[in-house]
């Protein structure tokens, strides 16, 4: 394995800049700190959204093409990479307005939020297995880390150690499996795995045994029933910004591996995980919609919210075409405007207590019409209702799987649960219109949540209407894991 | 290749510039419109103006520049087309298309719209709501640019429903009183019914000929090569029967927009909106839309289509032309003035007067708005609406006399007027459709030259009622003053247009030398030619179709002097009679009325036409069956919904018990007060991670046992 510096860089341009900004945050934070909370908090936030903003569009110039022996920036990479620098400039966005009830660390949490996304670019990447059990570690530890960030509550602390048991688990389950993949194929590299995968006809025992477990590894990441149940319990307890990346970051960093494990490594061996993986997303879809129904707190309702979204990828992931792997990669651009809309505001009606109960949003319409429209935009559209974005995401993920007459049950599931699902979120807007409010302070939006709601409304307006730009660049990035 | 006056790009930027540059001023409007000097109204009329700029540009570029009448340009010949909806068996792009026709329409647009602009800014002044008044105008135009200016029939509708939006803010802009809010909604409802027929059209047409692009469709339609969609959709039917519904199904929605009867109610209710409101919206643009998009749909339709536009046209033009003959509101007179020319273009398209028809929405789009303003002129002078309250306002008011004067003569049809050359051209195609056909085709000429007199007739009596004789009402006689430069200015302009429209003040100029008629050729029916393809029956009312174009030619020829004659004979007849009336006052009106007691009555009572969607009528039908309905969906299909949620609380209590029992060693406490779904999910969380790892290791285990 011979490394050529020039080359890495090509390949890992993007996680290079992530570490160097990671390392300017911490310095200047030494450097402006001087023992004072708030000033270094700020100008390691500016800095932190300066340079997340700039790498972003720095991206844009890159070229798809390069490879190497430890990862590959081909446009699927790329798609992805953009996406989790979007996703952490958001996450950004939400954690502005809830800095005022850290106690410590502010300045830290931005810098950790880099490091996590330089995990997360490091893993959309990877063609091999060594690179994506580190960048999974990287993005995992740090990720504990951030659900714990608030010693002084008990649920924060609770939240982190599950968290941190489940994650473990996880890892082994993942180890496990990387090793029995070793044994049977002798290498690492996906592209080696998948010609051994694809040489014979039926798998041998220990490679099936193996890829299962990595399918189970990655399961957690993603939110698949039953390796959702570390969900709610986290989601709940973990600071509301760490919440919100947990939910789009963490999910995407399941679904781009899985993506890379099921179109490119096993390639077309995994029609025969098609009975799993379909089973997997009803099962996911179940538990998902009928979860959701009774919760009264928003943060856990919204991850009963997003292991259904998991559902719907499973049955794109299921139906293993280029056409469903095109809908996936417009489903979670969706989902990243929907979600992280629903999280600012969740940060903003809180206030200053950190009580997420239900109530906090009843007669929001008349607290703040501003609000109370963005998080309805936000749950049409994650319930899929036209004509926004969801509706779109949904309607490409079934049409691919319709194409496949073994998934039919499933489509026909999909959307039976899609309609159970619509009741849950019409509750939310039931509280929205038509109660009365239980909380009636004054709600705070600053100018920037003020930008960022916008945006993620008009984000999940104008896909709705006009899908092309986004359906092409997510055919474009899904293109190259097929050839 | 196509003759361009200006580079591909320069032109479509030019078609994004016309309908975006009203946008963009309405939504400043309407966001920041208070803020701004003035209100911003200067902001809208210099968007408006240029918009006019551009459209005049491009009129003279093509019209003087190359003259050629069958110029026409199509983005997406060059490729410059958007996909709006783009899936595999779904391809919807959108693009503009421009050709004479579309280029004179958006010069009469814009600049009919840049008097209305400059005119409001006198009469709507000091109104509460003076921005939002702009910022509705603004968006008005928007939509009606956009209208004329996209390349294809789904789009025409999107902006076909924007117009109408903008129709509805528009007249209900006094939110604040009564009857406004009321006639915006019944506008708005009653163009819902022509506008659902309309789409209907729309899907029969994209059905059978696979494309709704206007120059696609009518090559399908040429060579026959229909789309096989109807195979599952449509089946057992034949082509020329779908044409033909589709056609009369695409032309209802101009029934409902272009106020033809009998879905023309909501046109003088509109009038409740402000008067620039009604000059622009319900006079020369919004309603004119409907006979562009016949205009524009021509070839589509076939010959049995075209009977239905007659016929429906020819009632519209003799019903509008007998209820403005009793009306006492100005506006009312005005409106049901617009009605019936409406129908008199629609009579003219039908009966193959592509170009008389189309002509004559030109010239009345400006004699028409000059009337309107005018009336809004002696409305703002006066404060009334009653033409009982005016009389001998032309010492008071002479510009406004001179001008309303000059566009009523227009109006009538007087020689050398704009509105002579047009009208005219009807009349002989009514006539000539009639020598074609036979007996009973002599009727639309009939009532058209029945309806000229009228026209005539009832002008002249708004005339006389309003500007001579003796004053209404002495308060406001006294009180009466000549309206602004701002107001008087655009009657002033639109006044030259009423006598310059026509191209030529020559009283007997020949049709085919006049400007439009040039310019502006009648398309060949495709819907005909197609089917000559497709081996349908293609004869014309027993005619084959060449030889009927060849007789029809003919007899225009032949027809032209005669309709000359009678349409001057009924002219003349108009004017006499309302100067015995309401001059001279040798008849007594009140004694005619008398004389024809029951008539009068159903035409002062419009025919009965709103009783019968009335409460009593087809409002009341449809409340009948809404109860109906709700009766059935509350106790029918409620029930069904009810059993199924039910049935499904059942599953999923089954389901609950089924987990209970399966992972019971999760399970520590059972609270049985709580619904048995939630409690089992709660349960399964515990919130102990030690059972949360027995979980997932059953699962691993199941998927292991699965997969082995």
């Amino acid at each position: 394995m011979n490394i050529d510096t020039s080359q890495l860089f090509a390949i890992f341009g993007v996680e290079s800049l992530l570490g160097l900004l990671g390392l300017v945050l911490i310095v200047t934070d030494l450097l402006v700190g001087k023992g004072r909370l708030t000033g270094p908090a700020t100008a390691v936030r500016t800095l932190a959204f300066g340079g997340l903003v700039a790498i972003f569009a720095w991206s844009f110039v890159l070229e798809p093409g390069a490879e190497g022996a430890l990862g590959t920036l081909d446009s699927f990479a790329l798609f992805f990479k953009r996406f989790f620098l979007a996703t952490a400039v958001a996450t950004l966005g939400v954690a502005a307005p809830y800095e005022d009830r850290l106690s410590a660390g502010r300045a830290e949490f931005p810098t950790l939020l880099v490091f996590t996304t330089l995990g997360m670019c490091l893993l959309s990447s990877a063609n091999d297995f060594v690179t994506l059990f580190v960048g999974l570690e990287l993005v995992t530890v740090v990720l504990f880390l951030m659900a714990a960030y608030r010693p002084q509550l008990p649920r924060s602390i609770e939240a982190g150690i599950k968290f941190v048991v489940i994650g473990a688990l996880s890892a082994a389950f993942m180890v496990y499996g990387i090793a029995f993949v070793y044994g049977t194929t002798g290498s690492f590299e996906f592209s080696q795995i998948s010609a051994v995968i694809n040489a014979q006809e039926s798998l041998p025992a220990g490679l099936k045994f193996g890829l299962l477990m990595v399918l189970v590894g990655l399961g957690f990441k993603l939110g698949a029933v039953p390796f959702h149940i570390w969900i709610p319990d986290v989601y709940q307890g973990a600071p509301t910004p760490t919440t919100a990346f947990l939910s789009v970051g963490s999910k995407a960093v399941g679904v781009v591996l899985l993506m890379r494990l099921v179109y490119t490594v096993m390639g077309p061996a995994a029609a025969q995980w098609t009975t799993v993986l379909a089973g997997l997303a009803a099962l996911t879809l179940l538990m998902g919609g009928l979860g959701a129904i009774p919760q009264t707190e928003l943060k856990r309702f919204l991850g009963y919210s997003g292991i259904s979204h998991a559902g719907f990828l499973l049955v794109a992931l299921a139906t293993h075409s280029e056409a469903s792997a095109g809908a996936i990669l417009f489903y979670v651009v969706t989902y990243l405007f929907a979600n992280m809309a629903a999280f600012l505001v969740i940060v903003i009606v809180s206030r200053t207590d950190d009580d997420n109960h239900m109530d906090r949003i009843n007669g929001l319409a008349n607290r703040s019409p501003f609000l109370a429209l963005v998080l309805t935009t936000s749950m049409l559209s994650l319930a899929g209702v036209p004509p926004f974005a969801g509706f779109f995401a949904k309607f490409m993920v079934l049409r691919a799987a319709v194409a496949e007459p073994a998934l039919v049950w499933l489509v026909a599931f999909s959307l039976l649960m899609a309609v159970t699902s619509l009741y849950y979120y019409l509750c939310i807007l039931k509280r929205i219109y038509m109660r009365d409010a239980v909380d009636t302070g004054f709600l705070e939006i600053s100018g920037g949540a003020r930008l960022l709601l916008l945006l993620c409304m008009l984000a999940v307006f104008a896909f709705g209407i006009y899908q092309q730009p986004l359906v092409q660049a997510a055919e474009a990035g899904a293109s190259s894991l097929f050839r | 290749m196509d003759m361009l006056p200006f580079d591909v790009n320069t032109l479509t930027a030019l078609c994004w510039a016309l309908f975006v540059i009203p946008f963009a001023c309405a939504f400043t409007l309407i966001n920041f419109g208070r803020k701004l000097p003035r209100g911003g109204d200067w902001l809208a009329t210099a968007g408006i103006a240029s918009c006019a700029v551009i459209a005049i540009t491009l009129f003279f570029k093509v019209i003087v520049g190359f003259g050629a009448p069958e110029w026409a340009w199509s983005s997406a010949a060059y490729g410059l087309s958007w996909d709006w909806i783009s899936l595999e068996s779904l391809q919807l792009p959108v693009g503009f298309y421009l050709d004479n026709l579309s280029v004179i329409m958006l010069t009469m647009v814009t600049i009919v719209a840049t008097c209305i602009f400059f005119f409001s800014q006198g009469y709507m002044h000091g109104d509460r709501d003076y921005p939002r008044f702009f910022a509705y105008l603004s968006y008005f135009c928007f939509a009606m640019l956009g209208l004329v200016v996209v390349d294809n029939l789904l789009f025409l509708f999107i902006f076909w429903e924007l117009v109408g939006v903008g129709s509805y803010l528009l007249i209900g802009f006094y939110y604040d009183q009564e009857e406004p809010p009321k006639a915006s909604l019944k506008a708005f409802m009653v163009n819902r019914v022509g506008d659902v027929l309309f789409l209907l059209g729309i899907i029969i047409a994209w059905q059978l000929v696979g494309t709704l692009n206007y120059t696609e469709m009518f090559a399908v339609l040429e060579s026959g090569a229909f789309a096989d969609r109807t195979g599952w959709a449509l089946a057992g039917w034949d082509t020329q029967t779908l044409l033909t519904l589709s056609g009369i199904l695409i032309f209802c929605g101009a029934i409902s927009k272009s106020a033809q009867v009998p879905l023309h109610t909501w046109l003088p209710d509109a009038m409740a909106g402000p008067t620039p409101v009604s000059a622009l919206i319900h006079a020369a643009t919004m309603v004119a839309a409907g006979v562009f998009m016949v205009g524009r749909m021509y070839p589509y339709f076939t010959p049995d289509a075209l009977l239905f536009i007659t016929g429906i046209g020819a009632l519209t033009a003799l019903i509008g032309a007998t209820m403005g003959l009793v009306m006492w509101d100005i506006k009312k007179v005005l409106a049901y003035s617009t009605m019936s020319q409406l129908g008199y273009m629609m009579l003219g398209l039908g009966v193959g007067g592509y170009v008389a028809g189309l002509f004559h929405l030109i010239t009345h789009a400006f004699f028409k708005a000059c009337l309107f303003l005018g009336s809004g002129s002696v409305i703002h002078s006066v404060h009334s609406q009653d033409m009982r309250d005016m009389g001998a306002l032309k010492n008071k008011m002479p510009w406004t006399y001179r001008t309303f004067l000059v566009a009523t003569l227009a109006l009538a049809g007087v020689p050398c007027f704009a509105g002579y050359y047009s009208k005219d051209q009807i009349v002989a195609n009514a006539l000539s459709w009639g020598l074609s056909h036979g007996v009973a085709y002599y009727v639309p000429f009939v009532f058209a030259v029945v309806g000229a007199f009228m026209t005539t007739f009832y002008m002249f009596r708004l005339v006389f009622l309003t500007f001579h004789g003796t004053p209404g009402d002495q308060h406001k006689y006294e009180h009466a003053h000549e309206s602004p430069a701002v107001m008087v200015l655009p009657l002033v302009v639109l006044a030259i247009f009423g006598i310059g429209a026509g191209g030529t003040i020559h009283p007997l100029a020949e049709h085919g030398n006049l400007w439009f008629n040039r310019l502006v050729p009648e398309p060949a029916s495709a819907a005909v030619a197609g089917l000559e393809h497709v081996g349908a029956d293609t004869s014309v009312h027993g005619e084959s179709y060449e030889t009927y174009l060849e007789h029809f030619e003919h007899n225009l020829h032949v027809a032209h002097y005669p309709a000359l004659i009678v349409s001057i004979l009924a002219i003349v007849l108009g004017i006499l009679l309302a100067r015995r009336m309401y001059l001279t006052k040798a008849t007594d009106p009140a004694a005619v009325a008398r004389k024809f007691g029951p008539l009068y009555g159903i035409v002062c009572n419009k025919y009965h036409f709103d009783d019968m969607y009335g409460r009593k009528g087809v409002v009341g039908g449809l409340m009948f069956m809404n109860r109906a309905f709700a009766w059935f969906d509350k106790n029918v299909v409620d029930g069904i919904v009810n059993f199924m949620g039910l049935a499904q609380r059942f599953i999923a209590f089954v389901t609950g018990l089924f987990d209970k029992y399966v992972i019971d060693g999760l399970v520590n406490f059972w609270r049985f007060f709580v619904r048995a779904l939630s409690s089992i999910l709660r349960l399964v969380q515990t919130g102990n991670v030690r059972d949360y790892l027995t979980w997932t290791l059953l699962g691993v285990l199941i998927l292991a046992i699965t997969l082995a």
